[in-house]
């Protein structure tokens, strides 16, 4: 681990008298006291390299000039940086890269944004006495990638673009070709950048000095006119940016370096993918139309709100409101998920209120909540810096959660061990200390055969802890007791040897921790399956510490948020249960109507009950395309087809829309702002950093006008601010949290019961939510969906880098380019048997439907099993896949699904 | 784990990258993007790391050639050139290689990479002993060989040793007749019979070729051997000789002391690193030594690149448990588990002989997994700069030798971030001496700060090559009178390829030692002598040291990567019509940046044989480069 002595030291720069830390270079005490030392293949991202040699200084007592960047900072140094001396070499070097640079400045696409510029005019470069040749002129520029371009005739060889990519993305995808004079940036085997290995985050890009790398937009666009930070809108990481504008068009987004959650990071998406935002796609007014049989028209905001008002108060009149429910959106803000919820609680007067986090996460929070009284991510993900060992379940980051999976990867480097239990042999699994390729859907068999060889070698905590922390140890110990190695090994299909090695890494490591993903939840068994893995963490201390705990890693930017803020049928802000009287009572109080008392209903259960005598009538779904991304979307279009009234509100019109009787425009993130709550419980700001096409506004706009068409005021005020701050006033570990906390870059992670709480990086270490840790003993159980000898193969579902969940937004950009459809990955036994080859179509079908795709043989998916994304609604995956869902919270089993095929 | 590689890191495959892209390259050629993909997966590690690598060893090209001609300094003043052109007149495609350690019988001309396997012979009767060394293979000792095995009687012995170092008397046989040694030299096959029938006559003092007892020749009895002591007088693969000869008697005196004992005797015998840089070898291995980590590595580095050295080959072919030695004190003072020798590819007889010592340490206990400790041999791919130790570990790593900015200091995060301690051969044969003799013994040789002995490694353009093992002090003038002859030299240059280039009348007044090098601005390195005769040619050397030095440039610092392309052509400029008004101010400017600002000894250094050679012999240049330099 590193260890970074914070001794304070004192030396002078200059003659100034400026302080460091001890271990810091003479380059970084320099930039910390703003001192700055000219340098062209340094940066504060990477480590030291020394290859420019434009930082030498000269330091009393030590011979020649040193380079600042990688000689150590000691106590009672005395360090020149402007010397004649200093400055007659450092423009000596400049002429040589001058001498071996194009000089087309003027037109180069970096002008203005060039350090080889700055550094020749802080010199006072005026001739180059040299040739002018530079090596790799006549080179074509590498186009391939339609994000960033590569000309490798302004090249200066500084590898900060390969150290980026081998250090901080690692992915390794870039290296030199030749050496000396020869020497020039290749990708791959000396490719195009589309062709490598590449994954087009653009670490590259943001070092790249000179104008070598080049971001497409921006080359075209120029320099922004204005910047606004903000938080991504893809996944639940929460990477934040700053997002330059130029004439109200987005020109790029820079990862924000002084940012916790991604350092300076990106992906491929966070960077280059949002310019979704002008498609021609998106929508620009309401629409509207009778019955879904018409054609829409196009209608003003006040004719669009009347027409849904007019429509709730008649169905709520005669069918009651609990007709009448919504889905709001894990992709919208906290404010907008509060006030979905409040317009159905206070003005509706019905519970029915769920969001899409129902389809992903509920199993995490229902087995976390059992386990630990708290449905939320234990730990943060500074955490992976320091852990010993990371258990890696059901997730696939790399693709999924592409900056955290760097951050695993670069503790991968600095010696962490890791366990991946993973169906699939994922690029993470392939750099695991160890594989536990699992049959899908016996994680609980897993987990509590991991504790059987923990509690039969007695590796699990001392007693003080389980005395003092846990209960219900003894009934755990009976269940885990059943499950012995060779019958763990039979359900799961690892074996018992490497089970018994996983078993021991994991619990004798000094902290280990654990991130999961939907390969945990979604299953029939998925709560007893997240209940299985905390209570492996409960039962060898690995919770309450730094570096320990259970995270799951979120799939859509604000998972976290949406339930945190009562978007569920059964809890208000922050799983306050609303058959509880006194949350109840002080909902009413502050919101001054009387609350609903009964639970409502999860969405899937709205939608079967469409068509009842007492069932839904009318949906309001917002930012959530539920007929694309919902399994057996067949049905799930019937019933929506089936509604009276369904309310659309997208920023483009989706697969769901087309079953809707008014859709209405909404701003994207861009536009938009509020707060979004990342995997870590980080709450963070979005900015409104441009305006929205046409007429559309920001979703949590459109809820209150919404609410005020049906006589309710629910805005405390005019800002998200305001409305942060009412539902923070309800919510105990919000108390402390308010917009002004919220501007620094590392925001507040809730808890934060009071305003001089600084948030809660490690949850649990005193004692549990729940007061004791509680030891789930859940018996195995066969998922639902099981392989029989018409539908053989069992199929698994997951994401891809390229694409984001139902691809709305990805699709309507470039990254089609790297991606653009959905494969069936099948192993090469099976494909082999069935006379299926790499790319030929086929059939995968269920007893619900049968579909077309290209077949992908390989050897990363188990013989039996298939794989596939569901980015592409032409394709349909999920009309394929089964309603089977997760006992407690009906979360899908999209992970486990018997299907077969045949080749066409 | 068991060679200390990482956990996970595609980065840095490991060595084995470097044999697998040999093989693959040699035996099918340029691989193209599928099969960098396929040998990227092989080896844990990324297409882009493949090719990287590829692009920077010159072993990793294909070539067609079908000779390849040795275009080192000693090689080159002993006509390289004209001999290329001779083979390229026979329709030969000629490769060039720079050194193969056959600087006394130069110009190497190599047409195999597969090591000589020396012949040998049991037997009770006669002792024959004949050098297998790669030098006195070059100079017809399997000719020798045969001769003896053909005509000797059938209960003689032929019993194969290191080299004497004495090359004008190569191939020398030496017969043991009633314990003693007699010698003779140089011969050639058909003398062997003569040889025979002169000592069956016992008339063997008689025979023309006949010199006697090796040690009663002068130039012999006045060396100190101390790291050659064994060299040429028992059997490298012959431990039970080689411990008779005292090999591992300097193991037993540091496991006795322990570590605090042998870091105290290097210090006492003021043993400074022999690979060029002079650096005290107690502070680098103290320093090791109180690093806390599991794993610790040593390294040897036998990337011997300078041409007109081979002392190390010298060591690994004829003594190669004395590297053995030194590497097992380093690593039970340090508490090293891994050890590693960075062998150049140019060394196949010594890779040879070390492996198959290796083995016979490893059967005897010394080394294996059990013990503790392990050696693991790893070539190099044609690269200079790989003998930087720092270039060295990151080849050691799988990955391009590109020098590494210090600190951290290897011994501190060297071979995969490890605890690394890395000296030359030499050294860690000496420390074996120190350790074996004495510091006391050691101290009282050489000079105040240049302590013990220098092994000088006389080549080039002389009728007495020889290597000799002396104490440090007197003038190299006198080294020269010695052991060889100053006649006819018009040119030396001193430290290999970067060392200065000085007139052979100046030499008397050099002292033989570090200092004395550095005083009259040049450097010892690694005891390279490579002289020049009168048809030294000072602009063509110029140019073709900065040619090489471009060459070889690892380009990671700018001033080294531009700066030696853009010398060359000042260099190829300079006193030609081409000339410029700016070359010669621009020429000084360019050695100011380069000597004092590139990242290492390459670029650092790579004026100092241009400034010397300019400053001496100005007429070749159109006159001097400016008032005052006088370098």
């Amino acid at each position: 681990m590193m260890e970074q002595s914070i001794d304070s030291i004192i030396m002078k720069i200059n003659g100034q008298q400026v302080s460091g830390k001890s271990g810091q270079t003479i380059m970084q005490v320099a930039r910390d006291n703003d001192i700055s030392i000219p340098s062209l293949c340094d940066s504060p991202h990477l480590d030291a390299f020394g290859s420019c040699r434009m930082c030498i200084v000269e330091v009393d007592g030590m011979q020649g000039t040193p380079s600042s960047c990688t000689t150590l900072a000691s106590e009672g140094m005395e360090i020149e940086t402007g010397s004649e001396r200093l400055w007659d070499l450092r423009k000596g070097i400049t002429e040589l890269y001058v001498s071996e640079h194009p000089l087309d400045c003027l037109t180069c696409t970096a002008n203005g944004d060039c350090e080889l510029q700055d550094v020749a005019a802080e010199v006072g470069l005026r001739e180059v006495r040299y040739d002018n040749t530079p090596a790799n002129i006549g080179m074509p520029i590498d186009f391939s990638n339609p994000f960033f371009s590569f000309d490798a005739s302004k090249c200066i060889v500084c590898s900060r673009c390969v150290r980026a990519c081998d250090d901080v993305q690692v992915t390794h995808a870039l290296s030199i070709d030749g050496r000396g004079f020869d020497s020039r940036i290749i990708a791959g085997a000396d490719e195009t950048f589309m062709e490598s290995d590449c994954v087009s985050c653009g670490a590259c890009v943001n070092e790249c000095p000179v104008g070598a790398l080049e971001d497409t937009v921006e080359r075209a666009a120029g320099v922004p006119d204005n910047w606004v930070r903000t938080t991504c809108a893809f996944c639940g990481v929460g990477c934040q940016f700053d997002v330059g504008v130029k004439g109200g068009k987005l020109v790029t987004m820079q990862p924000a370096a002084d940012s916790p959650v991604n350092q300076g990071h990106a992906c491929v998406k966070g960077r280059f993918a949002s310019a979704y935002v002008h498609h021609e796609d998106r929508l620009t007014v309401p629409l509207l139309r009778e019955s879904i049989e018409d054609e829409f028209r196009e209608v003003s905001w006040d004719e669009a709100y009347q027409f849904i008002a007019d429509g709730w108060t008649k169905i709520k009149a005669e069918s009651g409101p609990d007709a009448i429910g919504a889905i709001t959106s894990s992709r919208s803000t906290n404010e907008l998920n509060y006030l979905g919820a409040k317009l159905m609680r206070a003005v509706i007067g019905t519970n029915n209120v769920d969001n899409c986090a129902r389809v992903c996460h509920s199993a995490t929070v229902k087995g976390m909540m059992t386990v630990f009284g708290a449905g939320a991510g234990t730990n943060s993900l500074e955490d992976i810096d320091v852990t010993d060992l990371l258990l890696a379940s059901g997730c696939n980051p790399i693709h999924g959660h592409p900056v955290t999976g760097s951050r695993i990867k670069r503790a991968r480097k600095r010696g962490m061990k890791m366990i991946v239990a993973d169906p699939k042999k994922t690029l993470l699994a392939k750099m695991s200390d160890i594989h536990l390729q699992l049959r899908p859907g016996t994680n609980v068999a897993l987990y509590q055969g991991l504790s059987h060889i923990i509690i039969r070698d007695g590796l699990e905590a001392g007693e003080d802890w389980m005395n003092t922390r846990t209960e219900n140890l003894k009934p755990y110990k009976e269940m885990c007791a059943r499950m012995t190695p060779d019958i763990c090994s039979t359900l799961t299909g690892i074996p018992v040897d490497t089970l018994e090695a996983a078993a021991k890494m994991y619990a004798t490591s000094s902290a280990a921790m654990s991130v999961h993903g939907l390969g945990m939840t979604e299953h029939s068994h998925g709560s007893e399956g997240v209940m299985a893995l905390s209570s492996l963490a409960l039962l060898t201390g690995n919770v309450g510490r730094p570096g320990t705990g259970i995270n799951p890693l979120r799939g859509q930017n604000n998972v976290q948020g949406s339930c945190d803020m009562g978007a569920l049928p059964n809890v208000y802000t922050n799983y306050q249960a609303v058959d509880n009287e006194e949350n109840r009572s002080a909902f009413s109080e502050v919101w001054k109507v009387e609350a609903p008392a009964k639970a409502g209903l999860t969405y899937p259960e709205m939608l079967q009950t469409v068509g009842d005598q007492d069932g839904v009538r009318s949906l309001y779904m917002i930012g959530s395309d539920i007929a694309h991304t919902d399994p057996d979307s067949d049905a799930v279009k019937r019933a929506m087809a089936n509604l009276d009234l369904l309310i659309v509100q997208d920023i483009f019109f989706c697969e769901s829309a087309k079953f809707a009787h008014v859709v209405l425009p909404a701003a994207s993130f861009l536009e938009s702002d509020g707060t979004y709550t990342n995997g870590e419980r980080r709450i963070q700001r979005i900015r409104k950093a441009i305006d929205s096409p046409g007429i559309a506004k920001e979703d949590w706009i459109i809820v209150a006008e919404l609410a005020k068409k049906m006589g309710h005021d629910i805005l405390a005020g005019p800002t998200p601010s305001d409305v942060w701050d009412e539902l923070a006033g309800l919510t105990p570990n919000f108390k402390g949290i308010n917009y002004t906390r919220l501007e620094t870059p590392q925001a507040v992670q809730w808890p934060s019961p009071t305003e001089d709480h600084p948030g809660t990086t490690v949850m649990h270490q005193e004692k549990f939510s729940r007061g004791l840790g509680n030891f789930a003993a859940p018996e195995f159980s066969e998922p639902n969906e099981q392989a029989s000898d018409d539908y053989p193969f069992i199929l698994v579902t997951g994401r891809n880098l390229f694409h984001y969940n139902a691809g709305t937004q990805t699709r309507r950009s470039d990254l089609v380019k790297f991606r653009d459809t959905d494969y069936l990955e099948i192993h090469i036994k099976d494909a082999r048997r069935l006379g299926i080859n790499d790319g030929d179509e086929v059939w995968l079908s269920s007893p619900r439907n049968r579909i077309k795709m290209a077949a992908k043989v390989g050897d990363t998916v188990r013989i039996g099993n298939l794989f596939t994304t569901f980015h592409f609604p032409e394709v349909g995956v999920n009309s394929v896949l089964s309603a089977s869902a997760d006992g407690y919270t009906h979360c899908p089993e999209y992970k486990v699904q018997a299907v077969s095929i045949e080749k066409v | 784990m068991s060679l200390g590689l990482p956990l996970w890191d595609p980065g840095r495959p490991g060595h084995e990258l470097l044999e697998i892209l040999k093989e693959e390259i040699r035996t099918k050629g340029d691989p193209d993007a599928a099969r960098i993909r396929e040998i990227a997966e092989l080896t844990g590690t990324t297409a882009a790391k493949v090719r990287g690598v590829i692009g920077y060893y010159a072993e990793l090209k294909p070539t067609d050639a079908t000779v390849r001609v040795c275009i080192g300094e000693s090689c080159r003043a002993q006509g390289a050139d004209s001999v290329i052109s001779k083979l390229e007149s026979d329709g030969e495609t000629v490769g060039h290689l720079h050194c193969a350690g056959l600087c006394a019988n130069g110009p190497a001309v190599i047409r195999s990479d597969e090591p000589i396997v020396a012949l040998s012979q049991a037997g009770s009767g006669l002792q024959f002993h004949l050098s297998l060394d790669s030098m006195s293979l070059s100079y017809g000792a399997e000719d020798i060989a045969a001769a003896i095995i053909e005509n000797a009687p059938t209960d003689a012995a032929l019993i194969r040793t290191g080299s004497r170092g004495l090359f004008h008397l190569e191939p020398i046989l030496e017969i043991e007749i009633e314990g003693k040694r007699i010698g003779f030299g140089p011969l050639v096959s058909t003398d062997v019979s003569s040889v025979i029938s002169a000592i069956e006559r016992g008339e063997s003092d008689s025979h023309p070729k006949f010199f006697g007892a090796i040690e009663s020749l002068p130039e012999f009895a006045s060396q100190t051997r101390l790291a050659m002591s064994r060299m040429g007088v028992c059997d490298p693969l012959n431990l039970d000789s080689m411990k008779q000869n005292g090999a591992y008697v300097g193991l037993d005196a540091a496991r006795r002391g322990g570590a605090e004992f042998v870091l105290s005797e290097l210090k006492n015998a003021g043993l400074r690193g022999r690979g060029g840089a002079g650096f005290p070898t107690h502070f680098k291995w103290s320093a090791a030594a109180t690093e806390e980590s599991a794993v610790k590595h040593v390294v040897a580095n036998a990337d011997e690149g300078d041409a007109g050295t081979f002392i190390d080959r010298m060591i690994m072919e004829g003594d190669p448990h004395a590297l053995i030695e030194g590497m097992l004190i380093c690593a039970e003072t340090i508490g090293a588990n891994q050890g590693w020798i960075y062998l150049r590819s140019e060394y196949p007889e010594a890779k040879l002989i070390m492996q198959s010592a290796i083995n016979s340490a490893r059967n005897a206990g010394y080394l294996g997994e059990n013990t503790g400790f392990d050696i693991t041999i790893a070539n190099g791919a044609g690269s200079y700069v790989c003998g930087e130790e720092t270039a060295l570990l990151e080849s050691l790593e799988g990955r391009r030798g590109e020098v590494r900015a210090r600190p951290p200091y290897p011994t501190t995060s060297g071979l995969f971030g490890k605890p690394t301690i890395v000296n030359n051969v030499l050294t860690f044969a000496l420390a074996a001496a120190v350790l074996r003799e004495g510091s006391e013994k050691i101290s009282a040789l050489g000079t105040d700060s240049s302590r013990g002995t220098v092994v000088a490694q006389i080549v080039g353009n002389l009728e007495r090559p020889a290597c000799v093992e002396v104490p440090f002090g007197g003038t190299i003038g006198e080294l020269f009178t010695n052991y060889s002859s100053l006649e006819g030299v018009t040119a030396m240059q001193i430290g290999g390829p970067l060392g200065s280039v000085f007139k052979a009348d100046e030499l008397n007044e050099i002292e033989l030692s570090f200092e004395g090098l550095a005083n009259a601005g040049g450097l010892l390195g690694h005891g390279g002598f490579v002289a020049y005769g009168e048809d030294f040619d000072a602009h063509t050397e110029v140019v073709g040291w900065m040619k090489f030095f471009r060459d070889e440039s690892c380009g990671k610092c700018t001033p080294c990567r531009i700066g030696t392309q853009r010398a060359l052509e000042l260099l190829q400029r300079l006193g030609s019509d081409t000339e410029r008004e700016s070359d010669r101010s621009l020429l000084i400017d360019l050695d100011d940046i380069m000597t004092s600002t590139s990242l290492c000894a390459l670029g650092g250094l790579a004026m100092n044989p241009v400034r010397s050679t300019i400053a001496r012999w100005p007429e070749a240049f159109g006159g001097s480069l400016a008032v005052g330099d006088n370098q």
